[in-house]
């Protein structure tokens, strides 16, 4: 089986702001890249090969999937004219890479694939015999069972082990976060591990004196929980993200690289370095005070925490190599 | 910053326009500790407000500080979406007195009270 992605520019444009430090398609959504979702769910269905058809070059696509050997499946990239059509893509494929193979999924737009990685102990597109089409408004999900199906797709089916949620705004965005937090964590592969029930940890997630955490929280890689902080329900905590004492964080989400300044209180909102979004009243401000929120710097590769490591070994060698030039030069002195 | 002042039925109503970061807020809150100390009922005009931040923060709380001590009250009007979230993140939004439009706000002062500075006046 082989996938085609098809990523337009004009369906990205909702998470512009929420891509601080990347590309709008490498939007997180539980503190995992909404692609990954795609591909993982392409692996359960049993698939070989994907191929990304962008509209655009997206380098950030490229270097974080590379050849799609971490998930044991092949993965391609293209680039395609603004505005193509589904037709023309799946010519285009044939002709370069000559190696349609069916069944053939395609998804052309940007939504979210709901699964549960349970139901997959058999091949769901195995029983298929017309082509399919399941639609949200922000994209179409089309299977192509064989190459006589490929003009063909006509039927609407039910009860695949699949539905689909538009993300064409930033309350879809949200809400979908919400939604995985609430009731379809154990559906997905979600980056850290499950500390107790419906708290996601990452790894070295540092917690200060009294710090409650109530579920359904997720935590990123390298959290830092100062002092006295409140996180959930409902929170969601990206990566290298630091959450200053006192704070009250529910119904939120906190993107990588965040810090959140001492004694805030966050309620329905959406902070990415120092843009803050209100969900409620459906307002965004950038706030530029680094005492209440900042970007924190992260040298990609290297966690906060490991360029504090890396520094303080570099200091510790400077310090011990002084020393024993110091020790050497006496020494030379005397003899 | 462009601050603004007039008096209307015995309140103190103070224009704030521009920004409240920054350098602004010590001069802002030396005028109006002065101004408190002539008329603690103070009504801060916030519809020019463009932006405030932890500091702006800090000289609001001084005044509303002194204008406590000193019998009065201190209520802000028009508060942009910005301002207003930067209280509500900070938790500050129940301390002040918050009202969409300056005659709410005078509205919310005790009529005898203002009515007696009035003629006193």
């Amino acid at each position: 089986m082989k996938a085609l992605i098809v990523l337009r520019q004009d369906n990205l444009q909702w998470s512009v702001p929420l891509a601080s430090d990347g590309h709008p398609a490498m939007v997180h959504i539980c503190n995992k890249y909404l692609l990954e979702y795609l591909v993982d769910f392409m692996v359960l269905s049993r698939c070989e090969s994907i191929t990304i058809n962008m509209e655009e070059y997206i380098p950030e696509i490229e270097d974080y999937f590379g050849n799609g050997e971490r998930w044991g499946i092949c993965i391609t990239y293209k680039t395609i004219q603004k505005g193509e059509d589904i037709d023309s893509i799946i010519d285009e494929n044939d002709i370069y890479s000559s190696c349609l193979s069916f069944p053939l999924i395609i998804f052309d737009g940007l939504f979210f694939v709901h699964y549960d990685k349970s139901d997959f102990n058999t091949d769901w597109t195995q029983n298929l015999d017309t082509g399919l089409l399941t639609s949200c408004d922000s994209g179409n999900l089309l299977i192509v069972p064989t190459v006589q199906n490929l003009r063909n797709i006509s039927s609407i089916r039910t009860g695949l082990p699949f539905s689909l949620s538009k993300l064409e705004n930033l309350d879809d965005y949200f809400r979908l976060n919400m939604e995985i937090l609430e009731a379809e964590q154990k559906h997905y592969v979600l980056p850290g591990y499950k500390e107790t029930r419906d708290i996601i940890m990452g790894k070295n997630v540092r917690k200060g004196k009294n710090v409650d955490i109530r579920p359904p929280v997720i935590l990123g890689d390298n959290v830092s929980l100062q002092d006295n902080v409140c996180v959930g329900p409902h929170a969601v905590v990206g990566s290298n993200v630091i959450l200053d004492e006192k704070i009250i964080l529910e119904k939120s989400v906190v993107l990588a690289n965040t810090y959140v300044g001492k004694g805030l209180q966050l309620n329905k909102k959406i902070a990415d370095g120092n843009q803050i979004i209100d969900m409620e009243r459906k307002y965004t401000v950038k706030i530029k005070d680094n005492s209440l929120f900042s970007v924190l710097p992260v040298v990609h590769g290297f966690s906060l925490n490991q360029m504090i490591c890396n520094f303080a070994g570099r200091l510790k060698e400077n310090i011990i190599n002084l020393f024993l030039n110091n020790f050497i030069r006496k020494l030379l002195r005397i003899f | 910053m462009k601050i603004e002042k007039k008096e209307t039925n015995g309140v103190l109503v103070v224009g704030l326009s521009g920004r409240l970061d920054g350098e602004n807020p010590s001069r802002f809150k030396k005028l109006l500790h002065r101004y408190i100390e002539l008329n603690p009922d103070v009504i801060l005009d916030c519809s020019g407000l463009l932006y405030l931040d932890s500091s702006g923060l800090g000289a609001l709380l001084s005044c509303l500080r002194k204008t406590v001590a000193k019998g009065g009250d201190m209520k802000l009007a028009g508060l942009a979406p910005a301002a207003l979230m930067v209280l509500e993140l900070t938790r500050t939004q129940k301390v002040f007195s918050i009202f969409e439009s300056v005659q709410e706000a005078m509205a919310s002062f005790d009529p005898d009270k203002t009515q007696i500075e009035f003629l006193t006046n």
